[in-house]
């Protein structure tokens, strides 16, 4: 059983007259972790929202094609039922907390899954503890920073215990650091709970860094895929769907540019910096000779 | 950690409350009457201030119907009130705003909210903020008082009404950016 | 008078720690006491009870010159304004013209300027000693529906964002050089137009996403929901309740069974 399998589904919004996908077949593994790129339009945001039924229930279109998620279909299933399946964290941290406290934003959804008090006192904390904000209970969301937003978003989707998580372009808004502290929670989760995770993302750089398997999408279609490895030694396959390559790849590209025979293709910072100062020193002294 | 069991068994019954739509939609549309009517004050001679408020009563009101404009209108009015520390006039701004509201958007949108329905509507639904507040601060006040504060409420849904009607025409165009062809 | 003042205070007062639907009963019952009570030194023993909360409650005094600065100013009014227009009384003080000032009417106008403080205290004490977490949870105890209550509960989560929404947009206005309050009735509609349109446009998206995370998170997926944190009356709560109580039908009783002058 797959944790995701879409077979040729096709959407379209209502009163537009455009397919937002157009014929998309992808099936995702239990515990796999899943990046979808591709740049605005590409139809990655309404991927996310067919795993969990808000398209076609809630946003309302024309769909072709079958969603299964843990073998269920997903359209004789309501977003309710669903939640218990797959957690769903949106781009704007704002919009998606509306508790409160922090505490009441995560109890929600096991609130309204009629869960027993202690169970809920129970997943509130590990939740919480999961994503690294105990201590932040009685805090109002308004007051936290973005990053902090988005993993109570996350802590609130675990709370109903999900087996998938799919976030849509969650680190959006968020700065670098909390970028990082976001994907670092992501990563936990799928080591030590298994979780699979689906991110839809824009840029390529954690994508490379976090995820087992990059997809890219275009016009609605899924134009390329493979691993991190293989984008971050072809960046131009990235570049085809409007997605910037990492940082690393593009040092890697001006590197053998610059120098006669050069071939690198750097996957970690360390490797990248020894080769610049490697490099460097070098040239400076085939200079002085 | 094991799956509740009785989470596991298909839910007995979904419970009968209102779409979520209608949840957020009205909680916002709340938020933004207090909200304005908090921050959008304007210090009178007269009063001491009056706000803009209104245009918010008039919007939900003209753009999503009476029962918008009485909710969102009377409850985001009254809740303004209770926050800013004169709370024993909320339920006398629950009245006045959520009958503004109501009847400003039933007449409103009389002929698909043609703009004569809308100014009757802030005509009609105006006449009943400022009545409900008149009489109320008359008997509650006394005479003087709610005659030193009557100018200051016709300005006040004039003023309102204006920006509520113009604000509707605005936000409809973005919502619907292409008109319907005949 | 414009800003976000959040009139809760943060203290572990007897006030504070109170059943907010105590509070809520309380506040319901003293605004009656208070419109029922009618010889002035009755309502003066009110406003000193008031006070005493206040203290009780640990006010902070600059809230508390916030939330009361109107509420001065409409109790001068109703002291100059009331003798004025109500000649009904029989001791006359003062005949200018038409306009007769007699010793009942200056002592109705104290006495209801005198109310309009109960009432005014009454609420502000409410609303600075409970959280609106409290207030929302209380309402709904008290049988407002669950989904009604939440839809209340969003609406003073998102009351700060648009707030600080509005005061952005306002300001970056003014940094074109746009004052709002310039100019005659259509010149100013347009003002705050500028301002409001793209508040609300924000404010619209953001209810659309709102439904969305709704949706997501269960909501209304059972019947039976439950709750996490529930509230609990305690002893004091009770006392507090019964004396208000009995206080509000004495009066009552007294004044209208057996038309004690109160």
């Amino acid at each position: 059983m797959k944790a995701l399998s879409m077979r040729d589904v096709r959407f379209m919004y209502e009163g537009s007259d455009r397919w937002a996908l157009d014929g998309i077949s992808v099936e995702i593994e239990k515990g796999e972790f899943v990046s979808v790129l591709g740049s605005n339009l590409s139809g990655k945001s309404t991927l996310c929202m067919l795993t969990n039924g808000l398209a076609p229930h809630t946003l309302k279109g024309k769909m072709e094609g079958r969603v299964e998620v843990f073998g269920k279909d997903t359209s004789g299933l309501s977003v309710a039922e669903l939640a218990t399946s797959v957690g769903m964290v949106f781009q704007e941290p704002d919009s998606q907390l509306f508790c409160m406290s922090v505490e009441e934003e995560v109890a929600f959804g096991p609130e309204n899954l009629a869960v027993p008090r202690d169970e809920i006192r129970a997943r509130v904390d590990w939740a919480l503890g999961l994503v690294g904000m105990r201590g932040y209970n009685d805090r109002s969301p308004f007051s936290l920073s973005g990053g902090q937003k988005q993993r109570v978003a996350i802590a609130a989707a675990l709370s109903m215990r999900p087996e998938m998580l799919v976030l849509d372009e969650p680190a959006y808004a968020l700065d670098p650091l909390g970028r990082l502290e976001l994907y670092s929670v992501l990563r936990e989760l799928r080591q030590d709970y298994g979780m699979t995770i689906v991110i839809a993302e824009r840029d390529s750089e954690e994508a490379i860094a976090f995820s087992d398997r990059i997809v890219l999408m275009k016009g609605g279609r899924i134009v390329d895929s493979g691993t991190p490895k293989d984008f971050a030694r072809e960046p131009n396959r990235l570049r085809t769907v409007g997605v910037v390559p990492t940082q690393l790849s593009e040092i890697s590209e001006m590197l053998n540019a610059r120098i006669k025979g050069g071939n690198f293709q750097f996957l970690r910072v360390e490797e990248a910096s020894k080769a610049i100062i490697e490099n460097c020193l070098a040239s400076r002294a085939g200079g002085a000779r | 950690m094991e799956k509740n069991e009785g989470e596991r068994r298909p839910p007995p019954a979904p419970a009968r409350f209102v779409s979520p739509k209608v949840v957020a939609l009205y909680a916002i549309l709340t938020a933004l009457t207090t909200a304005v009517t908090m921050t959008l004050v304007i210090p009178l001679p007269t009063r001491g201030y009056y706000n803009v408020g209104e245009s918010m009563v008039f919007f939900a009101a003209f753009t999503f119907g009476w029962r918008a404009g009485m909710i969102c209108g009377g409850i985001g009015s009254a809740a303004a009130d209770l926050l800013l520390g004169y709370g024993f006039f909320a339920p006398i701004t629950l009245v006045a705003k959520g009958s503004e509201g109501l009847v400003a958007g039933i007449i409103g949108n009389i002929k698909g909210g043609a703009p004569w329905a809308k100014i009757a509507g802030i005509w009609a639904g105006g006449s009943c903020m400022v009545a409900t507040y008149f009489f109320a601060e008359w008997i509650f006040l006394g005479f003087g008082v709610a005659l030193t504060e009557l100018p200051a409420n016709v300005f006040q849904v004039l003023l309102g009404g204006l920006i509520g009607l113009m604000l509707s025409q605005a936000v409809a165009v973005y919502r619907n950016p292409r008109p319907k062809q005949a | 008078m414009t800003g976000f003042v959040d009139l809760f205070t943060e203290a572990n007062s007897a006030l504070h720690r109170m059943d907010p639907r105590v509070k809520i009963v309380a506040v319901i019952l003293l605004s009656l006491l208070a419109l029922i009570l009618s010889e002035l030194a009755y309502l003066l023993a009110l406003a000193a009870f008031m006070v005493l909360l206040l203290l009780i409650g640990r006010a902070s005094l600059s809230k508390t010159m916030f939330a009361f600065s109107y509420v001065f100013r409409v109790m001068i009014l109703i002291v100059v304004l009331w003798p004025i227009f109500d000649p009904s009384g029989a001791t006359v003080l003062l005949e200018l013209g038409p306009v007769k000032i007699t010793w009942e009417g200056v002592l109705d106008g104290l006495g209801t300027a005198i109310r309009v403080f109960c009432l005014a205290a009454v609420w502000y004490i409410l609303m600075f000693t409970t959280s609106q977490r409290d207030l929302v949870r209380a309402l709904v105890k008290l049988g407002l529906r669950f989904d009604f209550g939440l839809s209340l509960a969003i609406s003073l989560r998102f009351l700060p964002t648009f707030g600080a929404t509005v005061e952005s947009i306002k300001d970056a206005q003014r940094a074109r050089g746009m004052e709002l309050d310039k100019g005659g009735v259509a010149k100013r509609a347009r003002n705050y137009l500028a301002v409001l349109v793209p508040t609300t446009v924000t404010a619209l998206k953001t209810a659309d996403m709102l439904s969305l995370a709704l949706q997501s998170r269960a909501y209304g997926a059972r019947a039976d929901r439950t709750y996490l944190r529930e509230l609990s009356m305690r002893p004091a709560d009770y006392v507090a309740l019964a004396a208000v109580a009995v206080v509000f039908a004495l009066s009552f009783v007294g004044r209208y069974l057996l038309s004690v002058p109160l």
